[in-house]
């Protein structure tokens, strides 16, 4: 009835494609390992590439502003040492002074430091100014002979009061001093591009040699440079992980199979597609960054997931007395439809990654869908080719895996749980999932989007840079988390003159600074009232723009491109915002704000744009996460539901597959609520792989399920039995080896690592337990397996009876 | 029948998926708020309405809480310039003074406002203003300026006072019963009035810095203050100035006095100092974070409103403290008007 000439057809390729393996194993065997062999040669080729671009959503429309300003307005380059004495008193003593002088100096001669921008109290562009009754008076902060005895002392504590520096170069508890310099991305010499790890590593040896030499001294540094380099450090941990996570798979595997050529052959056909990636990578073009490097774990747990599927079949087969080639044979035709099946669906749920704007998803997607790709050669046609020429140990064949004469406790479990088959206890099933979801929907509507928490976070909280970057935040009265606005003028001379201008910004800065979530607010207008002032004896009730432009000039001294406010002739104004912090609330609340403003305050020849700063690249970044996600999930899913449907020709089997699926991603978001992780760039994915990746249980289970059902199984509980006992401990082990592979991420000392492996390693789990206790409730109250159903399609493959 | 269950079981999960998936709604922005802790203030007065605040950007508040809330004061066609200064007559008679010549008048305390002076070009800042006992307004500003109305601040003329150069005029006051004036400026310049303003005489400069306020402390006894630290005694209204003493070099912008006769002084550094012998030595009580006190007044609770370029502070002094069991009675005075 169901046997049409299509699925005839199918039957009659799987079969002449199983032949065709056996007859040229031989052949195709060598060709593998040759394959192998040249592919991990080139990925010997392979290189980092952590650009930090990469997590830029370009066609974002503020990260067109960004781009086309940041080169103009850097200050994202800056790195900060902040030099802290724990000594008695504040910072005005010889020791401290000697030290301070000395780690400017090594600053200043750190390759890749531009070093006019190096400011500290010893360089000579910090100054102070005095207003008397002479007029201004102004000179260096430490003069130029200074001896740190109590006089001269006195007079440096004198002279940085007058600076202005208390907050900004100086802590405001007068504890620690600030040396600060920028970057230069590029040699001008060579032309080459800055090494960040190399000024990093720098950073770091001089923090070792001041805190060695003075246990009063402690430095905090923070910086792009650094997080770079502490972001490199930490990639390198994670093969530690990998070395750790594949011998908890060896040891797992074998417990579970009992026989050292099972472990070795899975283990090396799991290496396979993860050498076969790595090699491929170097020729496409593609470098591993800290996000992609994390892949090859992925692929390397799939594949041992299906590896033991794929063995543990043979090995049933071996029992009912056939030879090693001839079970070899029938396990390909049993698994061919599931197994690839079940690849295609995962390599969907990685290819609509490559949908996102931003690249680094892109080419995790783009790198992740190919390791998958490749699973269906290794997997699906190497693996049974080794299996043929496979002897298993005797004690491995007395003690095979599934076998249901080995003792009753197995057994009994399976057909404890099979119960759930049955309408009464299906409906405890329904009882529990009905609670989880009610639970989980209401948890998973309160998950953030962003950044939690203060820091940066690629590390984790109690990080030394996070812990540096908190103890600078606290001494210091500027901030790290900038919203760059930048205001474009046209048919303008000199726009820093013009008072309609200024005072568009004046609005924008008092504005602003009236926002929940906003610390402070440097523009140019701001500056030149303070000149206006200061060329008023600082009175001020003098601290105004004036109309006139000759009244302006006085402040025009504030429109120094130096000062990274304007460019030259304020063609571009960089108005900034500095956040007390960068969750997605306060960048919501005051980028709407900005957008408000832009709405309302119009000035002629006067156009605000966002965004820039660290800020602006979190809030383009968080829209375009937030869109993805909707835009990932109905692919997913709909591809999900495409590819189950045209299997399986049954809409009750596709919503036994995927309201599973449903339940548990629901609780991911949950989870991510609960234990405060944001949806991220990093926790994007998470669903999609979750998803992708678990829809196998419910495949390998339900595609067994409906061919016990076809093939003679009285009720639809036999039938559950049956598929359990055959795949169900496979399940289990491939549940546990896989959450085990990810899980491992979770001591990584990157903390977006850490945050995907508790996500995908708790999707990975609870998808199994999914698919084994809800598929069967929805399965019986669906009524499949009663008179009404449709028979099986799929499941009515050749078969000898 | 009992499939009907299980599709009901797919709908709801799916409804749940739904819901928990969908965008999460948007933040409402509140209205918009002008920031009065952190906005450059320059001036604080009391009157019928209230509390009234100026500064930045042609700004006026109100508040008829103490301080605990603000209401932007009606102001058509803001010209948006800093204001420098509140002048009020009366609880209900006052007016704001500004960058660019500008003058607003208002006659209900403060809470609205009508243009009454505005210079479209050239314009310099007003910094103060007063009512005469003969009931015109003499406005005083930048390089020497001197404005005169005589319809109650509605209507305004340039006015000039012989003996005058084009020194910035910062202040003018009265003693309490309208008799006796000064005028004071930059540069040391000084003027006394002590017929209710009708001529005036000008006192042969006796420090070469500015002078930003003063008052009068009361009989003869006058106060005059300005840059770094600079304050100056007066016995015989202001004939002869002797330097008071300061511990802190800072220049001082306003002042109070409380009801049993403390002076009060604020400027540079968030520095608030305090006299208790008629302004001949002070100490320094207080000091906040913020920037420059622009100006001060005390409420009847002791606690003081401060003003300064960073915003607004309302905080208990150490000096203004009601002492146990006394009842401390404060006076209405403000920012450098009597």
């Amino acid at each position: 009835m169901s046997d049409t000439p299509q699925r005839g057809r199918l039957d009659g390729l799987i079969d002449t494609t199983a032949l065709m393996i056996i007859r040229w194993r031989k052949a195709l065997g060598l060709l593998f390992i040759a394959l192998t062999m040249l592919l991990a040669y080139s990925a010997m080729n392979l290189r980092l590439d952590p650009g930090f671009n990469k997590l830029i959503p370009h066609k974002h429309e503020y990260m067109s502003a960004f781009m086309e300003y940041s080169g103009t307005f850097s200050g994202a380059n800056r790195i900060m040492v902040s030099v802290r004495w724990k000594g008695e008193g504040d910072i005005y003593n010889a020791q401290f002074m000697k030290t301070l002088r000395e780690i400017t100096d090594e600053v200043f001669f750190t390759p890749g430091v531009n070093r006019a921008s190096v400011r500290s109290l010893f360089t000579p562009n910090v100054r102070y100014i005095e207003v008397t009754e002479e007029g201004f008076n102004g000179d260096v902060v430490i003069p130029a002979r200074f001896e740190a005895d109590a006089a001269s002392l006195e007079q440096v504590r004198n002279n940085v009061s007058k600076s202005g520096e208390i907050g900004r170069l100086v802590a405001n508890d007068l504890k620690a001093a600030l040396v600060r310099a920028d970057l230069l991305e590029f040699n001008p010499e060579t032309g080459e591009r800055l090494d960040y790890a190399d000024v990093a590593n720098k950073l770091e040896a001089i923090r070792a040699r001041f805190e060695g030499q003075n246990p009063d001294i402690e430095l905090n540094i923070v910086g792009f440079a650094k997080v770079i380099g502490d972001v490199m450090d930490g990639l390198f941990t994670v093969l530690v992980f990998f070395a750790i996570a594949f011998l908890i798979t060896a040891a797992l595997l074998g417990a579970y199979s009992r026989s050292l050529k099972l472990v070795v052959t899975v283990l090396v056909i799991a290496l396979m597609p993860v050498v076969w990636l790595l090699g491929l990578l170097p020729p496409l073009g593609y470098g591993i960054d800290p996000m992609s490097v994390l892949v090859p774990f992925l692929i390397f747990s799939i594949a041992v997931s299906h590896a033991i599927q794929m063995t543990n079949g043979w090995e049933q087969e071996l029992l009912k007395g056939r030879s090693a080639t001839e079970a070899a044979e029938q396990s390909f035709r049993n698994l061919v439809i599931p197994g690839s099946m079940a690849l295609v669906t995962t390599a969907l749920g990685f290819m609509v990654m490559m949908l996102i704007d931003i690249p680094i998803l892109h080419e995790l997607g783009v790198t992740a869908c190919l390791g998958v790709v490749l699973m269906l050669l290794t997997n699906l046609v190497f693996l049974p080719i080794v299996l043929s020429h496979l002897k298993l140990e005797r004690f491995a064949l007395a003690h095979p895996i599934d076998d249901i004469h080995r003792g009753h406790t197995h057994h009994r479990f399976w057909w404890t749980l099979s119960a759930l088959a049955k309408p009464g206890p299906a409906l405890v099933s329904f009882a529990v999932m009905l609670a989880l979801l009610v639970g989980g929907t209401h948890l998973a509507r309160q998950v953030q989007t962003g950044d939690i928490g203060a820091g940066v976070p690629e590390l984790h909280d109690d990080s030394r840079y996070n812990l540096d970057n908190a103890r600078i935040l606290e001494s210091y009265s500027i901030g790290m988390d900038v919203l760059s606005v930048f205001v474009e003028t046209t048919g303008f001379e000199e726009a820093c003159l013009n008072w309609e201008v200024m005072n568009a910004v004046e609005r924008f800065d008092l504005r602003m600074r009236g926002v929940e979530g906003v610390q402070s607010v440097e523009t140019i207008a701001r500056r030149a009232k303070l000149y206006a002032a200061g060329n008023n004896e600082a009175n001020p009730r003098w601290a105004a723009l004036q109309r006139s432009e000759a009244a302006l000039r006085t402040g025009a001294r504030a429109a120094n491109p130096e000062l990274g406010l304007n460019n030259a002739g304020c063609q571009t104004i960089h108005l900034i915002v500095y956040l007390t912090d960068h969750e997605a609330s306060t960048l919501r609340t005051v980028t709407d704000e900005v957008r408000r403003f832009i709405a309302q305050d119009s000035t002629p020849n006067v156009s605000f744009r966002l965004a820039g700063g660290n800020a602006g690249v979190a809030v383009a970044t968080n829209e375009a996460v937030d869109r993805a996600q909707v835009q990932m999930l109905v692919s997913i899913y709909g591809a999900i539901i495409l590819i189950c449907l045209l299997t399986f020709r049954s809409v009750r089997a596709v919503i036994c597959i995927i309201v599973p699926l449903l339940l548990v991603s629901i609780l991911c978001n949950a989870l991510m609520a609960t234990i405060d992780i944001g949806l991220k760039v990093a926790t994007l994915p998470v669903i999609t792989l979750g998803v992708g990746a678990g829809v196998d249980y419910g495949i390998y289970i339900y595609e067994r399920l409906k061919y016990e059902l076809d093939h003679g199984a009285p009720t639809l509980r036999d039938a559950f039995y049956e598929a359990m006992r055959q795949r169900g401990t496979a399940a289990i082990f491939v549940a546990l080896t896989m959450s085990v592979g990810v899980g491992t991420w979770m001591f990584s000392a990157l903390k977006f690592q850490a945050d995907m492996g508790v996500l995908l390693a708790f999707m990975f789990l609870v998808n199994a337990l999914g698919a084994m206790f809800l598929l069967p409730a929805l399965a019986c109250w669906l009524g499949i397996g009663r008179g009404d159903t449709r028979p099986a399609t799929v499941g009515q493959q050749a078969q000898p009876a | 029948m009992r499939a009907s269950v299980g599709w009901a079981m797919a709908l709801i999960v799916a409804a749940a998926g739904v819901h928990a998936f969908s965008p999460r709604s948007a933040v409402t922005l509140p209205e918009v708020r002008i920031p009065v802790e952190h906005m450059q203030l320059t001036s604080v007065h009391q009157t019928s309405a209230g509390l009234v605040i100026a500064g930045e950007l042609g700004h006026i508040l109100t508040s008829a809480d103490q301080g605990s809330s603000w209401t932007p004061a009606n102001i058509p066609g803001n010209r948006q310039a800093l204001l420098t200064r509140l002048a009020f007559s009366g609880p209900d008679e006052g007016l704001a003074l500004g960058h660019e010549g500008w003058i607003l008048r208002s006659t209900d305390g403060g809470k609205s406002w009508a243009e009454a002076h505005f210079d479209a070009s050239n314009g310099e800042p007003l910094m103060d203003a007063a009512k005469l006992p003969s009931g015109d307004w003499l406005a005083v500003g930048a390089f020497g300026r001197v404005l005169r109305s005589a319809d109650n601040g509605t209507s305004w003329v340039e006015d000039g006072i012989p003996g005058l150069i084009d020194w910035h005029l910062n202040t003018i006051v009265s003693s309490a019963d309208g008799n006796k004036w000064l005028i004071a400026g930059e540069a040391g310049t000084l003027l006394r009035s002590l017929d209710g303003g009708s001529s005036w005489e000008v006192i042969v400069p006796f420090y070469n810095g500015s002078l930003y306020g003063a008052l009068h402390v009361g009989g003869s006894t006058w106060i005059s203050y300005g840059m770094r630290g600079h304050v100056f005694h007066s016995e015989d209204d202001g004939a002869t100035w002797q330097e008071a003493s300061i511990p802190v070099p800072v220049s001082i912008y306003g002042h109070a006095q409380t009801r049993d006769g403390t002076l009060l002084l604020v400027g540079q550094g968030g520095l608030v100092l305090a006299s208790t012998d008629q302004g001949q030595n002070f100490k320094v009580i207080d000091r906040s974070p913020e920037g420059a006190l622009t100006g001060i007044t005390l409420l009847t609770d002791g606690r003081a409103v401060l003003t300064s370029d960073g915003g607004l502070d309302i905080r208990m002094l150490p000096a203004t403290r009601p002492a146990p069991g006394s009842h401390l009675n404060l006076s209405k005075n403000t920012s450098g008007e009597s």
